[in-house]
């Protein structure tokens, strides 16, 4: 159970918090402020609110499918705000961002929560909690380390390296909507092209690490590759083609 | 134009589904009946599944790359394959010790 936990929390918190490290470092550099993360949280834990209290509902729909649809249309959701970041530098979108995947994120949480609470039994209550905290160490840690890696980073030569580590993690947002997708069967499933699992298993610790960052998956099939591919390849072209010091406009969500 | 092609992407999907045979599971008490389910080789199949408890279970499975939230009372659909011959195993997350069980695959290993 303990480790049951440590797991889920890597699973969901990690990808969270490395994605509003890496834009924290790229917004607080040129603005000097954090305010738009404090609107963000607002949004986001109020998304997960009104998320939790309908997603039982909202499975059933589309056949049972309704859960993968969602969260599908959230990580796209996700990936257009960074793209339009990307283009126009607004703040606004970055919130949006960080709404977004913090509401489908945080509803993951507190199902899992909720589920692992209700099934234990007393004796196991306190694994669990000392594996929630443990899980949420770790994630946040690695999101610390990430950001003060990547403002350093700024102002060095290697100036672009968080717009690139953005565009990973932006694309990481179209592999996770094309899983769901597969699951749901909306995108055909197809035969893995590799299977890297012997090497680096997507259960390991660093695969989950790998995962949250990039979107790491041991056995993907064409259809996954391909879109992540593209995924990443434009907003990459993005930044190649505004190959200039971006200013960040400060507007209010 | 465009409407035909929206009516499309919803259609399409949802016209495949249709043509899936179907399986079965229940959710009772932290634990899946049946725990086994033979299905066959290089087919995709539907894989519904009620929980009957009062609580929410994951079906979670490495094997077969699939993982989903099946809340009380509620049932869950998930597709799973075209697989070669062998065993997959899967779990319910929130009662890894209990809830477990496999999707045997029967058939020969040639694709469709």
């Amino acid at each position: 159970m303990l480790i049951n936990s440590v797991v889920l929390f890597l699973r969901d918190a990690l990808p969270l918090l490395l994605f509003i490290s890496i834009l924290s470092a790229i917004i607080y550099l040129r603005t000097n402020s954090l305010g738009w993360l404090v609107k963000a949280t607002f949004f986001g834990v109020l998304g997960t609110v009104v998320l939790s209290a309908f997603i039982d509902r909202v499975s059933e729909g589309f056949d049972g499918f309704g859960f993968e649809l969602l969260t599908a249309t959230i990580h796209i959701m996700a990936y257009l705000s960074v793209l339009l970041f990307l283009r126009f530098n607004s703040i606004v979108l970055a919130t949006v961002a960080v709404s977004l995947l913090l509401s489908v994120h945080g509803t993951n949480l507190y199902i899992y929560s909720s589920g692992f609470w209700s099934s234990a039994s007393v004796n196991v209550n306190n694994a669990l909690l000392i594996g929630s905290i443990l899980g949420f160490g770790i994630s946040f840690s690695l999101a610390l380390l990430l950001y003060y890696g990547l403002s350093a980073s700024m102002m060095e030569r290697w100036s672009k390296l968080p717009m690139v580590v953005l565009a990973l993690t932006a694309a990481r947002q179209i592999t996770e909507a094309v899983y769901f997708l597969i699951q749901a069967d909306w995108l055909p499933t197809g035969q893995p092209l590799w299977n890297t699992s012997a090497w680096l298993s997507d259960s390991s610790e660093f695969g989950h690490l790998i995962n949250a960052l990039i979107g790491y998956e041991a056995s993907p099939s064409a259809v996954q590759v391909g879109l992540h591919l593209l995924a990443l390849v434009i907003p990459l072209f993005m930044i190649m083609k505004l190959n200039q010091q971006p200013t960040v406009t400060e507007v209010t969500p | 134009m465009r409407r035909w092609w929206l009516g499309g992407l919803i259609f399409v999907p949802a016209m495949s589904w249709g043509d899936r045979e179907e399986f079965h599971i229940e959710i009772r008490n932290h634990l899946f009946y049946p725990a086994e389910i033979q299905v066959p080789s290089n087919t995709k199949i539907k894989l519904r599944i009620t929980n009957l408890d009062e609580t929410p279970e994951e079906f979670d499975s490495f094997d077969l790359n699939r993982e989903k939230v099946i809340f009380p009372k509620r049932t869950a659909t998930i597709f799973i394959g075209p697989l070669p011959p062998g065993e997959y195993t899967f779990f319910g997350e929130y009662n890894p010790n209990s809830a477990t069980g496999k999707v045997i695959v029967k058939g020969n290993s040639n694709a469709n």
